[in-house]
């Protein structure tokens, strides 16, 4: 687990997505009748790096959570394949086709943590034994050994050995991050799924945690997928990104193609509503009108034409496939020009 | 931000060399709270001044006190357990704190205004959007129902919610986060405020939405002349919106500037770390300069500087003896809270 990444591997990604779709149905009446469906996700195609961050990055309800969470199998899939190479010589697993009991063996491997670890950590059970309870359950270490090694992971996470055994509201919400952060730590994971793990935290309390996940990836050479609605965080924390809208991803790419040469209008617009930490930079923002549209009706066409200043007849009608502008990245906008021969 | 708003900041810090007067001004104010574990010192000695038409951005770290001041203003320190320990709030040279509730409720909501971060939670879910934006023109205004309503389709449309002929008789959680925000501004600007203390409007959105919410209330200031007192955590949101700043911390102000000499060049530690906490191109790739620590409990400061106990350069003098608010020149606006200048140019 203390293994330092090898460089020579990063080409065979750890996580291979494809296709992933992720819809709910729409219940009304009496009965319950489903009476239509929210496509939440509508078909994710993305992979990531061994110890690489990569973030996805949308307004509130494009599909972020249901993405991660779907992923990880915490809600049944509706289609697609996701590929786990957790050995780099060995064949990829393909995780929604694992059985009960390997997915239960595979759990270790992948993590998540929430925006308030609070809501997750049980009121009457002390940090200690929060983070004792999963070593045990999956018999990664003997109970003799627990408490040392719980000791040994509050340190890891810059909290004091002897607060394991505080109750998780004697915590400020930084800590609390921390002790969420220790428990996913436990197992030695090799992906975690930070969904907004900083956003409810201070500025100089966020910059502790984002160190914090930082160092725990050089050291353990761990993978992030990083949800997050704060873009100064994303750009500082990740390697690649992708943009979603309405369930799907508008564009992808190196998070410098992305913050550097942004070509969907989407992006553009998302990013030019990001404030400037620098008054002499107030600047002008790219105007767009209105809110995220509904996912159970979403618009015709491209998702985005209702919001869109450069819509044109066609995407009202027609979805803009997916081009390639250069390695690894890709817009999908009927305006953006192919790189020609792209070898993403 | 348009060029006209730009060259109306200019204008504005222009008079203030002018020595204008402050619309808004606390003075010493200390709002404390009785709790179990003792006496919560949530806002304890806590000046700062809002000029005529421009925005004041109240930046600094949970809990030190930033609603609990804008609270106090508006007269809505739940009591108990909260009470005014000592200090005093001035409106246009007028000591607010000492003026009966019941003349005060001519100047809640109608001279002064105030939005929410959770709009959710302000709307009355039972009214429709409508009878709420009425309700404080009929109170203040004395119009009459229908040209009540007639009003509020014009708040609303001037607030950018569309189809405000329909909308008008919705319920609130018929609408998304935005809207009801857009909502909250239409009830607070509906009787022409001279000033309006905005806490954290757009925490709880999107950055997309964020930026319609700003400009707009941007927009609504240039043509009214308005102050606002913006209250966020977000060092960017008051880069793009205030012309002044105050930095609190535990109960104090520990830095007042002008929003370009703050960001040019903060003064205070604490000031110092913030900025350095900021994810941004200059830290790409490099580990955040974290201030270590946390933010002490208000009932169990620490003596001295509160920042002491997270602070690189404390001294003894930090521990015996609280610095006091002084200004940096003789005169000057930039004022700061710290024993060590000096040490802290060097930081
Ligand atoms: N259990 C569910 N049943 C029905 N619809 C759901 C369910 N969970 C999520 N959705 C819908 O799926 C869409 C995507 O939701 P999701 O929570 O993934 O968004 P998100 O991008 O994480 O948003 P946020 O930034 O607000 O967290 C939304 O329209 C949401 O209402
Ligand atoms: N009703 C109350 N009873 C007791 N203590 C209170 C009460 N309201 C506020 N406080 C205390 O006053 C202090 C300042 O709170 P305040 O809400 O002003 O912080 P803030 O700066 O607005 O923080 P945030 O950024 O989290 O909104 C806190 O320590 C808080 O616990
Ligand atoms: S496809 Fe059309 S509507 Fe969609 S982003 Fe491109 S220009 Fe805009
Ligand atoms: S007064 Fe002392 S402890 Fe406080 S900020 Fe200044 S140097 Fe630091
Ligand atoms: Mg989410
Ligand atoms: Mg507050």
């Amino acid at each position: 687990m203390s293994d330092p990444v090898n460089p020579g591997n990063a080409k065979a990604p750890l996580l291979e997505v494809r296709g992933l779709k992720k819809y709910f149905p729409v219940r009304k009446g009496l009965f319950s009748r489903v009476v239509g469906q929210v496509k939440a996700v509508d078909g994710l195609d993305f992979t990531l790096g061994r110890g690489e961050t990569m973030s996805l990055v949308g307004e509130s309800g494009c599909g972020k959570t249901t993405a991660g969470r779907t992923l990880l199998r915490l809600l049944a899939p509706t289609a697609g394949q996701v590929l786990y190479t957790p050995d780099p010589e060995a064949a990829p697993i393909d995780i929604f086709k694992l059985s009960a009991a390997e997915m239960r063996a595979l759990r270790p491997d992948l993590q998540i943590i929430f925006q308030d670890p609070y809501a997750s950590l049980n009121p009457r059970i002390t940090v200690g034994n929060a983070i004792a309870e999963p070593l045990l359950v999956h018999k990664v270490t003997t109970a003799s050994e627990v408490e040392d090694r719980v000791a040994q992971l509050l340190e890891r996470v810059g909290l004091r050995p002897d607060v394991g055994n505080r109750f998780p509201h004697e915590f400020s919400g930084g800590q609390r991050q921390r002790v969420g952060i220790a428990r996913a730590l436990a197992l030695g994971p090799k992906l975690i799924i930070c969904d907004e793990a900083v956003s409810a935290l201070d500025v100089s309390i966020q910059a502790q945690v984002i160190n914090l996940l930082k160092d725990l990836q050089e050291e353990f050479g761990i993978s992030y997928i990083f949800i997050a609605h704060d873009l100064s965080v994303v750009r500082y924390l990740s390697d690649s990104l992708a943009v979603m809208y309405l369930g799907r991803i508008v564009e992808s790419g190196t998070a410098q193609q992305i913050f550097d040469d942004p070509q969907h209008p989407y992006t553009r617009a998302l990013l030019s509503a990001i404030p400037h930490a620098d008054p002499s930079k107030r600047g002008e923002r790219i105007p767009m009108t209105g809110e995220i549209p509904s996912p159970i009706h979403p618009p015709s066409g491209c998702h985005f034409h209702t919001r869109c200043a450069l819509a044109e007849d066609r995407c009202r009608s027609e979805w803009p496939a997916s081009v390639v502008l250069g390695a690894g990245h890709q817009a999908a906008c009927h305006l953006v020009q192919s790189a020609g021969t792209g070898e993403a | 931000m348009s060029e006209a708003s730009k060259a109306q900041g200019e204008a504005a810090r222009g008079q203030i060399k002018g020595a204008r007067e402050p619309l808004l001004e606390l003075r010493n104010l200390a709002t404390w709270f009785r709790t179990d574990e003792g006496i919560a010192k949530a806002v304890d000695g806590v000046s700062y001044q809002i000029y005529p038409g421009e925005t004041l951005g109240l930046v600094g770290e949970s809990g030190s006190g930033k609603s609990v001041s804008a609270l106090s203003i508006m007269r809505l320190v739940p009591s108990p357990p909260g009470f005014v320990e000592r200090g005093e709030i001035f409106f246009k040279g007028e000591p607010l704190l000492s003026i009966p509730d019941e003349d005060f409720r001519l100047i809640r909501g109608n001279e002064i205004a105030m939005i929410f971060q959770e709009p959710m939670t302000a709307l009355n879910p039972v009214y429709t959007v409508g009878d709420q934006v009425m309700e404080a023109i009929i109170l203040h205004r004395g119009l009459d129902r229908v040209a009540a309503r007639e009003h509020a389709i014009k708040m609303l449309t001037k607030v950018g919610i569309p189809s405000p002929e329909t909308r008008v008789d919705t319920y609130p959680h018929e609408m998304s986060g935005g809207m009801r925000q857009r909502v909250m501004i239409a009830i607070a600007m509906s009787c022409d405020p001279a000033l309006l203390i905005a806490d954290e409007p757009t925490t709880a959105l999107d950055v997309t939405i964020q930026a319609q919410i700003l400009d707009l209330i941007l927009e609504l200031q240039e043509q009214a002349g308005m102050s606002v007192l913006l209250i966020t955590h977000d060092l960017a949101v008051v880069a793009e919106t205030a012309q002044h700043v105050a930095v609190m911390y535990a109960g104090k102000v520990v830095e007042y500037a002008s929003v370009e000499d703050l960001f040019a060049q903060p003064r205070h530690p604490y000031s110092i770390g913030l900025f350095r906490s900021l994810p941004d191109l200059a830290t790409q790739g490099k580990r955040l300069a974290a201030i270590p620590g946390m933010v002490p409990s208000a009932t169990q400061f620490p003596s001295g500087c509160r920042f002491r106990p997270r602070c690189s350069i404390a001294t003894d003098l930090c521990a015996s003896s609280e610095p006091p608010l002084v200004s940096l020149e003789a005169g000057g606006a930039h004022t700061v809270a710290c024993h060590h200048l000096e040490e802290a140019r060097a930081l």
